[in-house]
């Protein structure tokens, strides 16, 4: 007991420190760029058993102007099992004057779940405060106890882009019974202190400057320092854990969130069972299943069960025919089980930048769920939320990272497949006419694959009208468009859509006196060019690749000479290659090709201007026009 | 909201009045489940099939008043994107002492499985309670085995304790409705005003029917329609709600046997005599001792006008900041709220007002609608939710808003531009004031440039903007740092490199906006040898039209009245002449409502392009929407010709 009665000594003290809150103390270097300057954060962890834990964080932050407000941070989270013990705000003029408190009362209690999910328990403490005038300060703190040690609190001092951080602090005390393990994650080119000992992990940064935010740059996740830790044996929701690695933890997740959630009606299984009859190949027969599911289910979400972690049961699935990401692949496993065919629930950082599970450090983390089935070589992933994404396909949403499968032996880190360059393929091949009067009437065949598929396949659920009006934004280029005909063939064995378009236009080239003047690219002109920077902090990402390729064969009236032709165009780059060339093929025909491949990567800062030039050259001769003389 | 004192004499016999109904809850037909689509819109992904609402009220000892809604919906899904329309969400207030309640839930899914019409029962699990926030509970249900083709029902009753507060009746939703019926009963006890929204011809039907629960007659609205569209929300639609058809039932007075009438709002004059008599209205408008001494100081040696109103404005602004929330009345009085630094736009306007009239100016508040809150065409009480100052000049108002940093004298936040305001006079009686904007904002950019050998344009660009124009580039800028504001306007203005930015006036409300920078402008001449090819506009023409969508249902909002001048001059290379030019242009929308200008001379070896387009109304109705199409293409055509230059 004296033990705890002393480190809560220290932790008052801590948290009691005088602060300087006027604005005119914070050093003009952090002031630059920035929209708002953290003087303090400071997280005080104190774990004294697997299943209690007492967080506290203060946050400190001058707010300079409207833009910094976003980085109050001005709530709490709790539930029925983590309470808030004490919550607290102070509000400080510019010379560092209180003229607000805000009590516990004070603040806004609502539900902390999103408008689409039906149900969940999560819930917030928020306060608002309207300021009368710039800068001011908001010391705002926090504490909550909590039984749940699955998550614990990570140390991440680099707040957001246009914020600088004066002193952020890190502290946890963890009793001596327990066993931990931390990570340390882009330490390297940070001044970080660590004032660690066995028991007590400690660390500082200070005067961390503002960043400006910079097109193309990767995810702050891939560079910002990072600090995780996480317990050998935890406590989720009534649940006990115990994971040294990913093995164990896969095998804890199994036992306490899985198991024996997969058994179904026998009507069910007989059901599936006469839908594979004659069906001798196992692909064809996982295909047949997913379909099922497919077809006869829909997506909602519903965050209940052991703080949203474990699914709801596959009979549940079965009876209701709904589910949230966790029940549906539950159900689509538990069907293919029930034929004999084994797979694999496996959590996943979705979203469109391609977050990994953390290799080397398991650590309960994740926000989606996907359905991995063993396939020799060539594993088959299954978005089991998605009424329409074609079989085994998963698109930028949990393309090429590592994801946690949980197998009942244990857990095990893979990797999903990758979307990169040749693979994100559009191929247009079609007819354009010139008409007399200036306007244009075209054929277009459109072929798109890989992430390019993904986006492309979005026009399939709109509406007609919608379609419509997609179109006429997708070639914005062409004034007063008319879509004369829309069709589509949708290979979704091949994963691949063509889109087949008939479309016109009464003004397209440009009457200069006897000449007409007209730009060959109309359909796929790049008009992009990243922002230009004068002096580049960041590094700059090119996500996944591209390759498109284009051939237009061009009618042109019959009274209108060509002038001379401009000759082949071939860049090379390392950031990709661009080819572009007009030859005649008749009399009053052209043949238009074009090939754009954008090469995936992440490049230093100093090439920048280099892809900029890359970017420029392309705009500058996918807009190229060429003259004909009467 | 007063208690109900009086006791009425209720008839023990409860009997529920029974409406003769086609659509018999569970009696879902094989032709329901069959249909592929809905007949008259082959785009709808679900629609109602039956869309069915009774309000009515009910007396008992034990709870007193309440309001009671019954619904029955029948919802056929055509399309796995029509999916969200089976899960149902029920809002409900929530009280200290009595909150709203929803019983009675009862729910099932229609399928046809080998042409068998199937039922799945809306379990206890399919349905979700929870606590939204401190006024509101939320209670979802969520239909089970759902698939295309499924027809699902429900049907609950909520007792709202609330009685003076009705739900809008909402008649057109995201999808269509097949079928509508719709009913409000109200005791013969209340006076109620109805205001109807929407361009649908509701043909209401009005019927005295005896409450046998109280003994008197009810006065029942019904409502019985068919094959109501799906609305579509549109780009340039201030708030797509004024558009979508329904009915607002709003209860002026309450008058029981033996009792005063209690009024609440009846006619406009009512409307504004019952806001002017609240206490948080008309008294907040006699205080103005406590500001006095600070306002002379301000006002000291200005005598005109123009110049009087602008420095109140202004000096409230700086007094009191606004805290976010809405209101007709005040929330923390004129007085606290000057003191503090902080109130609703209750009291940062009325504290307006006050000032205004101090400062010798015939100033009233003016009530008004928001955009948000649509437009409130009958005079009812809820039909406002905001309050300006406005200062009578003749036949007209100046209007004045000190909630927001930017907004100037007669330039308002977008937010107030609504439909009619309404200045109250100390009289109780009220005037009609048009909020939108007469004057035009205006644009103004002026760039000389040259073009140098290495065929990029170099040189000055001048812009100026006024009023809704200027209000809107100050918070812009003011919220970014200017290195932001230069990147946006980059790329903004594709193939632009900006240099030695300068702004004037970013943060004075009253005066023009004015900025200047250089320009390089690089890849923008198509060199074919011994011809140039440029488009005279260069970044500034405008090449995409805002408006591509082929039909319009609804009116085009700008929200003001504006006008784009550009004014650009080019130095030419000595080595070349002018080959070819645009010709001028003048086109017009009927009634003058539109109009653009193009003119492009050569003199020597410049050239002097000037394009203007201009709107003398801020809305363009549907009907003109054809017009407006034509007119952007032809503007884009004319922007997108070329200059030819040739070598001499």
């Amino acid at each position: 007991m004296r033990f705890f009665l002393l480190v809560s000594l220290i932790f008052t003290t801590v948290l009691s420190a005088q602060t300087n809150y006027s604005v005119s103390s914070i050093n003009d270097s952090l002031k630059e760029n920035a929209n708002a300057v953290v003087r303090l954060d400071e997280t005080y962890v104190e774990i004294t058993a697997k299943n209690k834990m007492e967080v506290t964080n203060r946050r400190v932050i001058t707010i300079l102007k409207k833009a910094g407000e976003s980085s109050i941070k001005p709530y709490a989270f709790y539930n029925p099992k983590t309470k808030i013990t004490d919550i607290i705000a102070h509000i400080y003029n510019d010379r560092g004057v209180e003229i607000e408190k805000i009590r516990r009362k004070d603040f806004i209690d609502v539900s902390a779940v999103d408008g689409g999910t039906l149900y969940g328990d999560s819930r917030v403490k928020v306060f608002r405060y309207t300021p009368t005038s710039y800068p001011y300060t908001v010391d705002f703190s926090y504490t909550y106890t909590t039984p749940n040690t699955a998550f614990l609190p990570r140390w991440m001092p680099i707040d957001d882009y246009m914020v600088s951080v004066e002193r952020s602090l890190f502290n946890m005390q963890i009793d001596k019974s327990l066993k931990w393990r931390k990570k340390e994650k882009n330490f390297d080119n940070y001044a970080i202190v660590n004032k660690s000992s066995e028991f007590h992990v400690s660390y500082e940064m200070n005067d961390i400057a503002a960043q400006k935010r910079e097109a193309l740059s990767p995810s702050f996740y891939h560079y910002e320092p990072q600090l995780m830790i996480a317990l050998e044996e935890f406590h989720l929701e009534g649940v006990d854990g115990v994971a040294k690695d990913w093995e164990s933890m896969g095998n804890w997740q199994y036992n306490s969130l899985l198991v024996n959630r997969d058994i179904l009606p026998e009507a069910t299984i007989s059901l599936m069972k006469q839908k594979l009859t004659g069906i001798t190949d196992r692909v064809e027969k996982i295909k047949k299943v997913y379909e099922y599911v497919q077809n006869n289910t829909r997506y909602i979400s519903v965050q209940l069960g052991i703080g949203g972690w474990q699914p709801i049961s596959a009979e549940e699935v079965d009876r209701v025919k709904y589910g949230d990401c966790k029940g549906l692949t539950n159900y689509t496993k538990a069907l293919l089980k029930s034929q004999g065919i084994e797979s694999y629930y496996s959590v996943v950082h979705a979203g469109r930048s391609k977050l990994s599970m953390e290799k080397d450090f398991a650590i309960m983390q994740g926000n989606h769920v996907i359905l991995n089935v063993p396939n020799e070589e060539n594993d088959i992933w299954l978005e089991c939320t998605s009424q329409k994404i074609p079989f085994g396909f998963l698109g930028d949403f949990t393309d090429d990272r590592d994801v946690l499968v949980i197998k009942p032996s244990g857990g095990e880190i893979k990797h999903t497949h990758k979307y990169l360059n040749d693979n994100n393929l559009q191929k247009t091949i079609g007819e354009m006419e010139v008409t007399d009067s200036g306007g244009i009437t075209a054929n277009l065949e459109m072929e798109t694959y890989g992430i390019q598929y993904d986006s492309h396949a979005e026009v399939l659920s709109l509406s007609e009208k919608d379609k419509n009006d997609y179109y006429t934004e997708y070639w914005s280029n062409i004034n007063g468009l008319n879509l004369d005909e829309i069709i589509f063939d949708h290979d979704k064995n091949n994963i691949r859509l063509t889109e087949k378009i008939r479309l016109s236009t009464q003004s397209y080239v440009t009457k200069m006196g006897d000449d007409l003047l007209f730009k060959p690219n109309a359909f796929n002109a790049s008009k992009y060019v990243p922002s230009r920077y004068n002096d580049r902090k960041l590094s700059f990402e090119i996500d996944r690749g591209y390759t498109d390729n284009d051939e237009i064969d061009i009618k042109l009236p019959v009274n209108y000479k060509l002038g001379k032709l401009p000759t082949p165009v071939i860049i090379t780059s390392e950031f990709g290659n661009y080819e572009m060339s007009i030859e005649r093929i008749a009399e009053n025909q052209l043949r238009y090709k074009r090939k754009i491949q954008m090469k995936s990567g992440l490049y230093d800062k100093s090439k920048y201007d280099g892809y900029r030039d890359f970017r420029k050259k392309i705009k500058k001769y996918d807009n190229m026009k060429i003259v004909l003389n009467k | 909201m007063s208690q109900i004192k009086i006791v009425i004499s209720i008839t023990l016999f409860f009997s529920l009045i029974c409406n003769a109904q086609e659509f018999d809850f569970g009696k879902v037909s094989k032709e329901e489940l069959i249909e592929q689509s809905y007949p008259s819109d082959s785009s709808a992904v679900a629609a109602y099939l039956y869309k069915y609402r009774k309000s009515y009220y009910v007396y008992t000892q034990n709870s007193g008043l309440s309001l009671v809604t019954d619904i029955h919906e029948r919802v056929k899904i055509y399309d796995k994107a029509g999916f969200d329309y089976a899960t149902k969400i029920i809002n409900l207030s929530k009280g200290v002492g009595s909150s709203e309640v929803v019983s009675k839930i009862k729910g099932f899914t229609y399928s046809l499985i080998d042409d068998k019409i199937v039922e799945t029962k809306l379990e206890k699990d399919g349905i979700f309670k929870s606590e939204f926030s401190k006024g509101l509970n939320q209670v979802k249900l969520t239909m089970p085995k759902v698939k295309e083709g499924s027809v699902l029902e429900y049907k609950y009753k909520i007792i709202s304790p609330y009685y003076g507060s009705i739900d809008e009746f909402r008649f057109q939703e995201g999808i269509p409705v097949k079928r509508l019926k719709a009913s409000m009963a109200i005791f013969d006890y209340f006076r109620f005003n109805q205001r109807q929204k929407g361009f649908l011809v509701l043909n209401p039907k009005t019927d005295r029917v005896m409450n046998n629960q109280v003994g008197t007659y009810d006065i029942v609205t019904s409502y019985s329609l068919t094959n109501i569209p799906a609305l579509i929300d549109e780009s340039y639609v201030s708030n797509i709600n004024n558009y979508r058809a329904g009915v607002d039932f709003e209860i002026v007075s309450v008058q029981f046997p033996g009792e005063m009438t209690e009024n609440f709002a009846k006619s406009w004059e009512n409307v504004v005599e019952t806001i002017y008599k609240n206490t948080s209205f008309g008294n907040e408008l006699k205080k103005k001792n406590f500001f006095e001494e600070d306002l002379d100081k301000a006002l000291q040696a200005i005598t005109d006008d123009k110049q009087r109103t602008q420095t109140v404005l202004q000096f409230v602004k700086d007094k009191v900041k606004w805290n976010k929330n809405y209101g007709v009345a005040t929330e923390e009085g004129v007085k606290k709220a000057y003191k503090e630094g902080i109130g609703n736009t209750g009291d940062i306007n009325l504290l307006l007002v006050n000032c205004l009239k101090y400062a010798g100016l015939d100033a009233y508040p003016v009530i008004l609608s928001t955009r948000d809150h649509g437009v409130q065409l009958f005079p009812t009480l809820k039909g406002f939710n905001y309050v300006i100052a406005g200062i009578k000049n003749g036949d007209s108002y100046t209007v004045l808003d000190a909630t927001e940093k930017y907004s100037a004298v007669d330039v308002l936040p977008m937010r107030d531009l609504n439909w009619f305001g309404r200045a109250i006079k100390k009289d109780g009686t009220g005037e009609m004031v048009d909020m939108s904007p007469e004057r035009k904002s205006i644009e103004t950019t002026m760039v000389n440039l040259v073009l140098n050998d290495a065929l990029n344009f170099e040189g000055s660009v001048k812009q100026r903007y006024s009023d809704y124009y200027a209000m809107l580039l100050r918070e812009r800028y003011n919220n970014i740092t200017e290195a932001e504001y230069i990147q946006d306007l980059e790329t903004e203005y594709v193939g632009v490199e900006i240099s030695d930015f300068n702004i004037k006036d970013a943060v004075q409300p009253d005066k023009n906006l004015n900025q200047a920078y250089n320009v390089n402008i690089e890849e923008s001449v198509d060199d074919t040898g011994d011809k140039l090819y440029f488009s005279p506009l260069l970044y500034l023409s405008q090449l995409e039209s805002p408006f591509k969508t082929e039909k319009r249902e609804f009116p085009v909002d700008f929200g003001y009245p504006w006008e784009d001048r550009f004014i650009i001059n080019i130095e030419l290379p000595e080595n070349y002449q002018v080959g070819a030019l645009p010709e001028n242009k003048i086109l017009s929308l009927p009634n003058k409502l539109g109009q653009f200008h193009f003119q492009v001379t050569n003199l020597k070896n410049t050239l002097q392009i000037s394009s203007k387009i201009s709107f003398n109304k801020s809305l363009v109705s549907s009907e003109n929407y054809e017009q407006l199409k034509e007119f952007y293409r032809q503007i884009i055509e004319k922007h997108s010709e070329k200059v030819m230059l040739e070598k001499i």
